[in-house]
C-alpha cells in the first residue's frame, strides 16, 4: 500500500496530495484558489464561512474544501454553477453585516485613492476609510466570486470601538465572526483572552467579562491581528499604512526563539511585522517583541553619524575621521591589551568577522560576548559536558516531551514562543514541572512547581538526581555506555539529601522525591533552563547531570535547551566570539580551524585564551585591558557582575559600533553608528541551532553602517588583507570554509530555507537534533556539582526582571513595581499599595509594592521598565548605574517603607 | 439471573406492595411532574397534610410522575389498606381536603370529586380502569409504562415493575453483540430527530479503541412544545439510566462514561435523575463490578448552559467538555473522535429508554408494534388548541387525526382545526387536509414537516400561520450558535422577514428572498441551519394566501 501520496483531480487536473490533506491544502499547493474567510493554514479546520464548498464528482451535496479531507481518485470541482451560486448567496449573507457599499459600487474601476466620493456610498459604508482597504480578505472573496449586488439591507452593529491597550484596536463592527482571532488565540497561544460573546447573529469577538485586552490576559502577540481577514482587529500604530509593496522575510531580532517575521515595506519604510505563516522557526506563531517591537528603528534618539571625542565631549565626525581614529588608537595598544566584544544581537557575519578582525588583524585573544538573560561563560560547563552547549533538540520536539522541566525560566515572557511549546506539550499531557524562585506564568500549568529560595535551584536539582540515584530509577549500564565520571557525579550528590536541601530551598522533600519519579517514570523529558539568576555553570552541569542520568539526551522529545537571551547568542558563540571558542564553537587548541582561520586572515591568530566579560573588570582594572572595541546593540550592558560600567570609566580608549549611545555617552571614544536589523544583511541562529536569514527591509538610516563594512574599513587602514568583502554572503561562504559545522551552510541555501547545523557540506541536511547515537564530544561527562550550601545572606534578596523595551510594554507595566510576600509584608511593616525604597550595593530605587503570594518569604521580585530603570529610577552616584542588572538578576536589597 | 439482582428484586417487591397494595396505611401519590408542579402539587401536599392531621389519620404521601394527562393536574392517587389505587383529577387544595376527609378518612368518594379511574384490583361499581379511559386507549405505554405509577426515584418501585431486568439479563447471559442484535432486530431508530438507527451507532462504536469510551444522552430538549425528555426523566429516571448502562455494556464501553445532559435549570429533572444515580451508584448497579459480573460503567449528570444547538450532537460535546456549544464539522463522526475525541455515541432520552424493554422483551417484539419503517411507539408531545393537552405514548401509524380528536379531545370551542406544527421549532406546518397522514417518520418528513422530537402543537381558525412562524423565526434566529456563516446570518434575515410579514411590511421581493436564503442555508455546518428555513417554507407552501394577504395589504397601506 502506497501512502506517501494520494492521487486525485482538482478541475480535471490530475494532482498529487498528502494523506490526510484537505482538499483546500491540495488546492493550494497546486495553485488552485478556493475561496475562503475561515480557514488558515495554521489553524485547524473550522467550517464556518462555508465560502469554500466544492463538489466531489459522485458525492452528496457540496462539501466544505477546509475539512473534507483527499482521497484516492476523488475528482474535485472547485468552481460548478451551484457551487458559485452558494458561495454567492452566502457572501452575500456575509456584506449583509459588514460594509461594503464600495465592493459593488459600479465605480470602484474609476475611483482612485484620493478620490471623493460624494455620494454613491455612504460613509460608514465604504472600503476606502477601512484601515484593511486592498489587503482584505473579503474583498479578495468578492472579487473571485464576483457579487454585484447585495439583495440584503446593510446592518451597521453600531459597536463602540475597544483601544484601551497601546498595541491593538478592536473595530467589532467590521468583524464577520469567522472566528480565527479567536482560534488562534486559543489554538497557538493558548490564551484565551478572546473569545466569542452573544451569539445568534449577534455573536461577537471580545473579552470574556467585558474588560481590556490587558485585564482578560492578552499577551498581546499580535497574532489576532494578523490572521483577521478584514479590518475588526488592527495594529493600532500601523492600521492606516495601508497595503505592504513588499514582504521581507527575517529571523526576529528580539529573542533567541529567532521567529521568522515578515518586515511589511512600503515606499522604502518598515511600516509593520507580520508573522510567516510557513516560516519553519516559528510555524506562523509570534510575540509582542517581534510583532510590535520593531519601531525603535526609527527612534530619534539613534546614533546616524560618527563621532569622535574631542575637547568638548564627542563630536559628529564623517566615517573615514572616525574609523582613521579606531584604527590610529588601535596601533597604540599591544595587541592583548584591546579586548573585543561581539553581540547577540548582530549577524553571524559580523561576529565572524569581529573575531576574525580581533584574532587575524589586532592579534588580540580577547573575545567575548554580552548575553544578560544566559551568560555565555555560565554555559561552559555544558559544553564539558556534552560538546556544545547549544540545545540538543528542535523546539517542535517540546510536544513530543512525556515530562517537561524548566528551571529559571519566566518562559512565556523571555522566550514566549518557546513558551508556547511548552504549553502545547502539557496540552498534549505532559506534565511539567517547573524549578524556579519566582511563581511564574507557566507554573500554572505544573504537575510539580517548586518555589524554591533564590540561589538553591541547582540543590535542587542534586537532591532529584539523588533520589533517581539511590532509589535505583535509572538504567546504570546504559548511562555508562555513553557518559563518563558518572561515579564523581554520584559521589558529589552524597550531601544532596532530601532533608538538607528541604532545609537549604525551602522546597518539600516529598516534593522533590515526587518530581524524580515523574521524571524517571515519565520519558522523554525536555530540560529548559536559564542560567542567568543562579549566574555560575553549575545549573548547566546539573541540568546535563540529570538528563544523561534518566536518558534523555539524543532522544526525540527529550534533550536539553538552554534558553539563550539574545536573538544570535548562539551564533556570537558559534562564529567564535568566545575567548575560548573558535569559529563552529571548537575549542582554541583545534588547530585545523585555527590555521584554517589564520589562513583567511592572512596571519596565525593566537592560540592562548583571552580575557572574556567576567574577567574584563579585575583585567581593566589592573590595566591589563586599555582598549575595548564593541559591536551590536549592547547599548545598556549586560554585566553578570555589575562591574563592567565601573570599570569602563577607567578605559583609555572605547569604540563602539552601536545604534543607541545612551548611558554608554561619557565612555565612549569613538562611536559608528550602527544598522538595525532591519537594515542588516547577514544570517542568525536560533537556540535551536537553525541558522536563518536574516535579509535588509530598509536601506540603512542615516550614516548607518553594517559592522562589517565598519571592520572592512578599520583592516584596510591598518594594511591588514583579507577583510573586505562584496557582502554578508562571502562571509558565511568564508565561515563555511573555516567551520565545519557550518560547512554546508550559505546564503544561497538559507534562501531557500534555514538548517539547523551541524551542516557539513551541501547535501547535509542538517541535524535537528544532536547527540543521538554519540555525543558531539564524543562521550559524555558527568560534572560533579559542588556541595549545597546556602547561597545568599540572610536578608531580602531581589530577583529582577526588566520589561522588554517595547514602547507598549512599558505603558503597561508603569511604574516599578516590587513584589513581596505578607510575611516580608508584616515584618516590614509594608502595606500594599505603600511607595517603597530599594536600597542595593549599586543603587536605590522606588517602586510601588505589590504584598502577595507570588514572592516566597525574603524575596522581592522586581519588574523594571527598562528605560526607566537605566535612566530614571536608578540613582547614579556611580558609573555603576550602567549596568545595575542583567535582565534577570539576583541581588541582595534591603527595602524600606518610602 | 444474578445473584445481586436476586436479592434487589426480592426487596423491591415487598416495597412496592406496601406502596401500591397496602394493607396497614393509607397511601396517596401526588403527580409531581412538572405539570403538577405547576398546577399546583405542593399546595396540595400541604392541605392533605393539614386534613390529615385535622382527621386524626395516619397516611403516607408520596411524589410520583406525571400520568401525560397533563391537562387534569393536579392528579392525585389514593391507595386504602386492601383497596384499589384510585386517581383524582383536578385536585385543588379545597378538594383534596374534601378527599381526606371523606375518602382517606371514610372510604366515601365525596360529591363532585373528578375520579379519573383506578389500577390495582379494580371493584365492581366502584372507579372503573384508568386505562379504559378514552385518553389511553390508543395508547401503548412502553417508555412511559411507569409514569404516574412509581415513584420516580424509587429503585425498588422501579425493580418491581420490570426494572432493571433488562440490565441483569444482558450482563448475565448475553454479549454484548446479543444485545446489539436485538436492538438491530427491533429496528429501533434514534428519537432525537434524524431517526437514524440506533444499532448502526451502536456498531459503529463497539469497534471503537477503548476505554475510554462514552455514551451520551442527549435531554437538552429546548424546544418550544416539546416535554418528552423531560417527563421520562422526572417521571421514570432508572428507566434512562438503565438504557445508558445497557448501552455501554452492548458498546463494549466497559470502564468508560456515561453523560446525562441536562438544561441549566431543568431542578426538577436534575434532582431526580441525581437521586436515582446516587442510588443507582449505592446499589451496584453503576460504578464499579456492576451486579457482581466484573462491568465497569459509570454516568454523571452534566449541565449545558441555556442553549438550543447545544443539543445537537458535536456542539453538545463541545459543552461537555466546557466549551461553547457549538457544532463541529462531520467528519469525523462521534465514534471516531467524540467527547474529548474519544469514541463516543450519543442518544436521545427516549431511544436511551427503550432499551430496557427492547432486552427485556426482544427484538421482534418491539419490531412487531409501528408501522413498516418507523418501529415501536411516539411521544406525542400535544399541545395548543386541544381539549387534552398532554403526552401520548401512541404506536407509530396511529393517525394525526385520531391523536388529536381522540386522544386530545378535539379543537375547544367547536372551533376548526388550520394547522399543526411539528417537530419542533426547526419543523414546519402541515395543513388540516394532512390530519389523516400516519405517525410516521418519513411520511412526515415527505409532506414537509417532520416527527422530530415529537411535539404538535395545533393551532384552530382563529390563529395567524405567519404568526406562529414569526415566532418560530425569532427562535431559531435567537438559538443559531452564530458559527457559521449562513445559519447565524440566515436565520436572522428570515426572522426580520417573518416579522416585517407579520407586520404587513414586507414586500414580495422579500418573501423571495428570505425563501432564497432558505435554500442557502442548505450549506450550513448543522441541522440547524438546514432545517431553520422549515416554518416559513412549509407555512408559505401550504398557507400561500395568508402570505400573499400580507404582501398585499402592506403595498395597499403603503401605497
Amino acid at each position: 500500500m502506497s501512502n506517501d501520496k494520494i492521487k486525485l483531480k482538482i478541475d480535471g487536473v490530475e494532482v498529487e496530495a498528502k494523506p490526510g490533506q484537505t482538499i483546500i491544502e491540495a488546492a493550494r499547493d497546486h495553485g488552485v484558489y478556493i475561496p475562503y474567510l475561515c480557514w488558515h493554514p495554521n489553524l485547524k479546520p473550522y467550517g464556518a464561512c462555508r465560502m469554500c464548498v466544492v463538489e466531489i464528482e459522485g458525492g452528496r451535496g457540496y462539501p466544505a474544501a477546509c475539512h473534507t479531507t483527499v482521497g484516492e481518485g476523488m475528482s474535485v470541482l472547485t468552481n460548478p454553477a451551484p457551487v458559485e451560486e452558494i458561495r454567492r448567496d452566502i457572501l452575500a449573507l456575509t456584506l449583509s453585516s459588514h460594509p461594503h457599499g464600495c465592493l459593488t459600487c459600479w465605480r470602484i474601476e474609476h475611483c482612485g485613492p484620493t478620490d471623493v466620493c460624494l455620494r454613491n456610498v455612504s460613509v460608514i459604508d465604504r472600503c476606502v476609510v477601512c484601515p484593511q482597504n486592498e489587503r482584505c480578505e473579503l474583498q479578495d472573496v468578492t472579487y473571485s466570486v464576483k457579487l454585484n449586488e447585495v439583495p440584503l439591507p446593510y446592518q451597521y452593529r453600531n459597536l463602540d470601538l475597544e483601544t484601551r491597550n497601546p498595541f491593538i484596536d478592536h473595530d467589532m463592527n467590521l468583524c464577520i465572526v469567522c472566528g480565527k482571532c479567536v482560534r488562534a488565540c486559543d489554538e497557538i497561544e493558548g490564551v484565551n483572552a478572546i473569545t466569542f460573546e452573544m451569539r445568534g447573529n449577534d455573536t461577537i469577538v471580545g473579552t470574556a467579562q467585558g474588560g481590556t485586552l490587558a485585564e482578560s490576559g492578552c499577551t498581546f502577540c499580535g497574532l489576532c491581528v494578523d490572521v483577521c481577514p478584514v479590518g475588526a482587529i488592527t495594529e493600532k500604530d500601523s492600521k492606516w499604512a495601508g497595503r505592504a509593496d513588499e514582504m521581507v522575510t527575517s529571523a526576529c531580532s528580539q529573542c533567541s526563539v529567532g521567529c521568522s517575521l515578515n518586515l511589511n515595506v512600503t515606499d522604502g519604510k518598515l511600516i509593520r511585522v507580520t508573522h510567516d505563516v510557513d516560516g519553519e522557526a516559528s510555524r506562523g506563531q509570534e510575540c509582542v517583541q517581534g510583532k510590535f517591537g520593531y519601531k525603535w528603528v526609527y527612534s530619534k534618539q539613534r546614533l546616524m553619524t560618527p563621532m569622535v571625542r574631542g575637547a568638548d565631549g564627542l563630536e559628529a565626525a564623517s566615517w573615514d575621521d572616525a574609523l582613521d581614529a579606531v584604527a590610529e588608537a588601535l596601533g597604540k595598544y599591544e595587541p592583548d591589551e584591546i579586548a573585543f566584544l561581539g553581540s547577540g544581537k548582530v549577524t553571524n557575519e559580523d561576529n565572524y568577522l569581529l573575531q576574525k578582525f580581533a584574532r587575524g588583524a589586532v592579534g588580540s585573544p580577547n573575545v567575548d560576548f554580552p548575553d544578560p538573560l544566559c551568560p555565555p561563560s555560565a554555559l561552559d560547563s555544558l559544553i564539558d559536558a556534552f560538546g556544545s552547549a547549544a540545545a540538543t533538540n528542535s523546539m517542535w520536539d517540546l510536544h513530543d516531551a512525556q515530562t517537561v522541566l524548566i528551571v529559571d525560566s519566566d518562559i512565556t515572557f523571555e522566550h514566549p514562543v518557546a513558551g508556547l511549546q511548552v504549553k502545547e506539550a502539557v496540552n498534549r499531557g505532559a506534565h511539567l514541572i517547573v524549578i524556579d524562585p519566582r511563581d511564574t506564568e507557566i507554573g500554572l500549568l505544573a504537575a510539580e512547581k517548586a518555589v524554591c529560595a533564590p540561589g538553591s535551584e541547582v540543590a535542587v536539582l542534586g537532591a532529584i538526581a539523588k533520589v533517581i540515584v539511590d532509589e535505583g530509577l535509572f538504567d546504570g549500564e546504559a548511562v555508562q555506555k555513553r557518559a563518563m565520571e558518572l561515579d564523581r557525579f554520584v559521589e558529589s550528590l552524597a550531601p544532596y539529601t532530601l532533608e538538607a536541601v528541604e532545609k537549604l530551598s525551602g522546597v518539600p522533600a516529598d516534593q522533590m522525591r515526587q518530581a524524580a519519579r515523574l521524571l524517571a517514570a515519565r520519558k522523554p523529558t525536555s530540560f529548559l533552563f536559564s542560567p542567568a539568576l543562579v549566574g555560575s555553570g553549575d545549573l548547566a552541569a546539573a541540568v546535563a547531570g540529570l538528563a544523561m542520568l534518566t536518558g534523555n539526551v539524543g532522544v526525540r522529545g527529550g534533550g536539553v535547551y538552554p534558553l539563550r537571551g539574545e536573538s544570535n547568542s548562539q551564533g556570537a558563540e558559534d562564529m567564535g566570539c568566545r575567548p575560548h571558542l573558535l569559529p563552529g564553537g571548537v575549542f582554541l587548541e583545534e588547530a585545523g580551524t585555527r590555521l584554517r582561520l589564520g589562513a583567511h586572515a592572512g596571519r596565525p591568530v593566537p592560540d592562548r585564551v583571552g580575557v572574556g566579560l567576567p574577567d574584563l573588570p579585575a583585567a581593566i582594572d589592573a590595566g591589563k585591558v586599555k582598549a575595548v572595541v564593541m559591536i551590536g546593540q549592547n547599548q545598556v550592558l549586560p554585566d553578570p557582575t555589575g562591574e563592567l560600567g565601573r570599570a569602563f570609566a577607567k578605559l583609555d580608549f572605547l569604540a563602539v559600533h552601536e545604534t543607541f549611545l545612551r548611558d554608554l555617552e561619557p565612555f565612549v571614544t569613538v562611536a559608528l553608528p550602527a544598522t538595525s536589523f532591519a537594515e542588516n544583511d547577514g544570517s542568525s541562529t536560533s537556540f535551536e541551532r537553525r541558522v536563518q536569514r536574516v535579509r535588509p527591509a530598509i536601506e540603512p538610516m542615516g550614516e548607518c553602517r553594517p559592522a562589517w563594512r565598519a571592520i572592512g574599513g578599520l583592516a584596510e587602514r591598518m594594511g591588514v588583507e583579507g577583510f573586505s568583502y562584496d557582502s554578508p554572503a562571502e562571509i558565511m561562504d568564508e565561515v563555511a570554509r573555516v567551520a565545519p559545522a557550518y560547512g554546508g551552510v550559505s546564503h544561497r541555501r538559507l534562501d531557500d530555507r534555514p538548517v539547523q547545523w551541524p551542516c557539513r557540506s551541501e547535501d547535509d541536511e542538517g541535524t535537528p537534533m544532536l547527540h543521538v547515537s554519540q555525543f558531539m564530544r564524543g562521550i559524555g561527562r558527568f560534572l560533579p556539582l559542588p556541595p549545597p550550601e546556602k547561597a545568599d545572606e540572610d536578608g531580602m534578596v531581589a530577583l529582577a526582571a526588566v520589561v522588554r523595551e517595547i514602547k507598549g510594554t512599558v505603558e503597561l507595566a508603569g511604574a516599578a513595581a516590587v513584589e513581596i510576600n505578607t510575611v516580608d509584608a508584616r515584618r516590614l511593616s509594608i502595606k500594599d499599595g505603600d511607595a517603597v525604597t530599594l536600597t542595593a550595593a549599586m543603587g536605590a530605587v522606588s517602586a510601588t509594592a505589590h504584598v502577595n503570594g507570588r514572592a516566597a518569604p525574603g524575596v522581592a521580585l522586581l519588574t523594571l521598565p527598562h528605560e526607566k530603570m537605566v535612566t530614571n529610577i536608578w540613582n547614579k552616584p556611580t558609573p555603576g548605574a550602567l549596568t545595575p542588572f542583567s535582565r534577570a538578576k539576583r541581588f541582595p536589597v534591603e527595602i524600606a517603607k518610602a | 439471573m444474578t445473584e445481586a439482582f436476586e436479592k434487589l428484586a426480592e426487596r423491591a417487591e415487598q416495597e412496592w406492595a406496601a406502596f401500591a397494595r397496602p394493607t396497614e396505611r393509607t397511601q396517596i401519590a401526588v403527580g409531581m411532574g412538572i405539570h403538577g408542579l405547576a398546577a399546583g402539587g405542593p399546595d396540595v401536599i400541604e392541605a392533605i397534610e393539614a386534613a390529615l392531621a385535622k382527621a386524626g389519620v395516619e397516611a403516607d404521601i408520596h411524589e410520583t410522575g406525571g400520568l401525560g394527562l397533563d391537562y387534569a393536574e393536579v392528579i392525585i392517587s389514593i391507595a386504602r389498606p386492601g383497596g384499589p389505587r384510585v386517581y383524582f383529577a383536578s385536585v385543588t387544595p379545597e378538594s383534596a381536603a374534601a378527599l381526606v376527609e371523606s375518602y382517606v378518612a371514610g372510604g366515601s368518594i365525596p360529591d363532585g370529586a373528578d375520579v379519573l379511574g383506578a389500577i390495582g384490583d379494580v371493584e365492581a361499581g366502584g372507579p372503573p380502569d384508568l386505562f379504559s379511559r378514552e385518553e389511553f386507549s390508543l395508547q401503548r405505554r412502553v417508555a412511559t409504562q411507569n409514569c404516574g405509577v412509581i415513584e420516580p426515584d424509587n429503585l425498588w418501585h422501579y425493580i418491581a415493575n420490570g426494572g432493571y431486568a433488562a440490565l441483569d439479563k444482558a450482563v448475565s447471559g448475553m454479549s454484548p453483540e446479543d444485545v446489539i442484535g436485538e436492538i438491530e432486530k427491533s429496528n429501533l431508530r434514534g428519537r432525537g430527530g434524524a431517526a437514524f438507527p440506533a444499532a448502526m451507532k451502536w456498531k459503529f462504536l463497539i469497534g471503537a479503541p477503548g476505554p475510554p469510551k462514552y455514551h451520551l444522552c442527549n435531554a437538552e430538549e429546548g424546544d418550544s412544545g416539546a416535554f418528552n425528555d423531560k417527563h421520562l426523566l422526572e417521571s421514570d429516571p432508572y428507566r434512562v439510566i438503565e438504557g445508558i448502562t445497557i448501552a455501554g455494556y452492548a458498546t463494549k464501553a466497559g470502564g468508560g462514561k456515561g453523560f446525562i445532559f441536562i438544561r441549566t435549570g431543568w431542578d426538577l429533572p436534575i434532582d431526580r435523575v441525581q437521586r436515582a444515580l446516587d442510588t443507582a451508584y449505592e446499589h451496584g448497579l453503576l460504578g464499579k463490578d456492576i451486579l457482581g459480573t466484573g462491568f465497569d460503567f459509570d454516568i454523571e449528570i452534566s449541565l449545558t448552559g441555556e442553549s438550543y444547538v447545544s443539543g445537537e450532537e458535536t456542539a453538545l460535546m463541545e459543552a461537555v467538555e466546557g466549551k461553547r456549544a457549538m457544532p463541529r464539522y462531520k467528519p469525523p463522526f462521534p465514534a471516531a473522535a467524540g467527547l474529548w475525541q474519544k469514541p463516543s455515541n450519543i442518544n436521545n432520552v427516549k431511544t436511551y429508554s427503550y432499551a430496557p424493554s427492547i432486552v427485556a422483551n426482544g427484538g421482534d417484539w418491539f419490531a412487531g408494534i409501528g408501522t413498516e419503517r418507523s418501529k415501536g411507539t411516539a411521544l406525542v408531545c400535544l399541545s395548543g388548541r386541544v381539549n387534552r393537552p398532554g403526552l401520548y405514548e401512541v404506536p407509530f401509524g396511529v393517525t394525526l387525526r385520531e391523536v388529536i380528536e381522540v386522544l386530545g379531545g378535539g379543537v375547544p370551542g367547536g372551533k376548526a382545526l388550520k394547522f399543526l406544527q411539528t417537530g419542533g421549532p426547526l419543523g414546519g406546518f402541515l395543513p388540516a387536509s394532512s390530519l389523516d397522514m400516519p405517525i410516521d417518520f418519513d411520511a412526515m418528513i415527505a409532506a414537509g414537516a417532520m416527527f422530530g422530537s415529537g411535539g404538535i402543537i395545533v393551532g384552530d381558525e382563529t390563529d395567524s400561520v405567519i404568526e406562529i412562524a414569526a415566532v418560530l423565526g425569532e427562535f431559531n434566529a435567537e438559538e443559531s450558535c452564530g458559527k457559521c456563516f449562513p445559519c447565524r446570518l440566515g436565520t436572522r434575515q428570515i426572522a426580520n422577514i417573518l416579522d416585517r410579514l407579520e407586520h404587513k411590511k414586507a414586500t414580495r421581493k422579500e418573501l423571495d428572498t428570505a425563501l432564497v436564503i432558505g435554500e442557502t442555508m442548505k450549506s450550513a455546518l448543522c441541522a440547524h441551519g438546514h432545517l431553520a428555513e422549515n416554518p416559513i417554507k412549509s407555512g408559505y407552501r401550504y398557507f400561500q394566501d395568508e402570505f400573499e394577504a400580507s404582501i398585499e395589504e402592506g403595498a395597499a397601506q403603503a401605497g
